[in-house]
C-alpha cells in the first residue's frame, strides 16, 4: 500500500518561492486561489534576526475534515483516492465553503472568479488552453473551491504506466513544486518505503505534522526548529 | 500569633464561599453544555429549522444560522479580535455584527464541540475524553 507523503524542511527554506512558481505553471492557479502560499514569520531579536518560511499546500489529511463536512452535507464532490490524495470534484462543488472553514490549515481557496494573472494585459499562454485541452483537476470555474492535488495530473500518469515506484524519483511522476527546490527542502514519495529517503528524512529531522490536535493525520511533514512535538 | 490566627480566621469564612461559588460555575457549565446539546440534536433532526441555503452568507446560510442564531454563539467568539461598534449598547436594539468581523476567525474555536466526543457533528478525530 503506497502512501504518498512530502517533508518540507522549514530549517532549509530560504523563501525563494520556486515551488510557488512551479505549481503556478504546472496547475494554472489564479490569482483568486492560489494552491500554494509562503508564509513568514521573524524570529529572534535585534540584531540578531531571521525570517522563518513555510510553504503551505494540502495536508492530504489521511482523516481531512474537508471530505467529512462535505459528505455531511450530502455534497460528495471531496474525495480520497487510493494514492491518498485528497481531491475536488468542481462540477459537484457546490461552493458553499464549508471546507474551507474548517480545515485547520487554511488549504481550500474559493475561486470567486476565474481572473487573469495579468488583468490588462493579454491571457498568457497558460491561461488561453481550452479547457477541454486540460486535466480535470485543471478546468477552472468560478463559484468553486480548489486546492493542491499532489499534482494529480501526473501521479495518475505513474499508475497507468504501472510506475507508482517511481513517484519521487522520477520528475514526470513527481509533483512540480518537489523538483524545483534550489536547496533540497523538499521531499516526495512513499512513506511505507521504509529504506526509502522521505521515511529517513523524517526519522533524522525529527520532521512533524503541524497542528496534530486536530487528529486530520496530515500527510505532509515539516521539520521545524523544535522537531517533533 | 495574632496574624496567624486572623489569617485562619479568613480562610475559615472564604474557603467555603469559594468552593460553593465554583460548584455553582461547574453547575451552570454542565447546564449550558447539555442545553447546547440538545439544541445541537434538534438541529440534526431537524426539529430546529436552519434553512437549507448551504453556505456562509451571514444572514441566510446555515453556518451563521445554526451557530450564531441558534446556538447563541457570539461572534467574537470565532472571530477573535474583533470589536462591536462602541456605541452599539446604547443604540441597537439587537447585537449588530461586527464590521470587519468577515474572514478572519480562529479554527481552534471549532475544536471544542466538533471532535470525538464534543456534541456537535464529528469533523476533527482528536478527542475531547482524557
Amino acid at each position: 500500500m503506497t502512501k504518498l507523503v512530502r517533508v518540507i524542511d522549514m530549517q532549509r527554506c530560504m523563501g525563494c518561492r520556486a515551488c510557488i512558481a512551479a505549481c503556478h505553471v504546472e496547475n494554472h492557479f489564479t490569482p483568486e486561489a492560489p494552491w500554494n502560499v509562503m508564509l513568514e514569520h521573524e524570529v529572534g531579536t535585534y540584531p540578531n534576526v531571521r525570517t522563518v518560511f513555510a510553504t503551505m499546500n494540502c495536508m492530504h489529511c489521511e482523516d481531512p475534515p474537508c471530505k467529512t463536512v462535505c459528505d455531511t452535507i450530502k455534497v460528495y464532490a471531496i474525495s480520497k483516492n487510493e494514492l491518498g490524495v485528497v481531491l475536488i470534484d468542481y462540477d459537484k462543488c457546490i461552493g458553499c465553503k464549508y471546507c474551507y472553514t474548517v480545515c485547520p490549515y487554511g488549504v481550500p481557496q474559493y475561486n470567486e472568479k476565474v481572473s487573469s494573472l495579468y488583468p490588462d494585459k493579454q491571457a498568457t499562454p497558460y491561461e488561453s488552453i481550452d479547457t477541454d485541452q486540460r486535466h480535470p483537476t485543471h478546468r477552472k470555474k468560478a463559484g468553486v473551491v480548489e486546492k493542491c492535488t499532489f499534482c494529480w495530473h501526473k501521479l495518475e500518469k505513474a499508475i497507468a504506466a504501472g510506475k507508482t515506484e517511481r513517484i519521487g524519483k522520477d520528475p514526470e511522476y513527481t509533483p512540480s513544486c518537489d523538483l524545483v527546490c534550489p536547496v533540497n527542502a523538499r521531499l516526495f514519495g512513499d512513506l511505507e518505503d521504509s529504506d526509502g529517503p522521505v521515511a529517513r528524512y523524517i526519522g533524522k529531522k525529527k520532521a512533524t505534522q503541524l497542528k496534530k490536535e486536530y487528529g486530520t493525520r496530515p500527510q505532509v511533514y515539516y521539520v521545524t526548529e523544535g522537531g517533533d512535538y | 500569633m495574632r496574624r496567624i490566627f486572623l489569617i485562619t480566621l479568613t480562610l475559615l469564612f472564604t474557603l467555603p464561599v469559594m468552593a460553593s461559588e465554583d460548584k455553582d460555575k461547574q453547575k451552570k457549565d454542565e447546564f449550558a453544555k447539555k442545553e447546547l446539546a440538545r439544541i445541537a440534536e434538534k438541529i440534526r433532526s431537524g426539529e430546529i429549522d436552519v434553512g437549507k441555503d448551504l453556505s456562509t452568507n451571514v444572514k441566510t446560510g446555515r453556518f451563521h444560522i445554526i451557530h450564531a442564531d441558534k446556538l447563541m454563539m457570539d461572534c467574537t467568539n470565532c472571530h477573535f479580535g474583533v470589536r462591536y461598534r462602541d456605541d452599539y449598547q446604547a443604540v441597537d436594539k439587537y447585537k449588530p455584527y461586527p464590521p470587519h468581523a468577515k474572514g478572519s476567525y480562529q479554527r481552534s474555536v471549532c475544536l471544542g464541540c466538533h471532535t470525538s466526543g464534543g456534541i456537535a457533528t464529528r469533523w476533527y478525530n482528536s478527542s475531547t475524553q482524557p
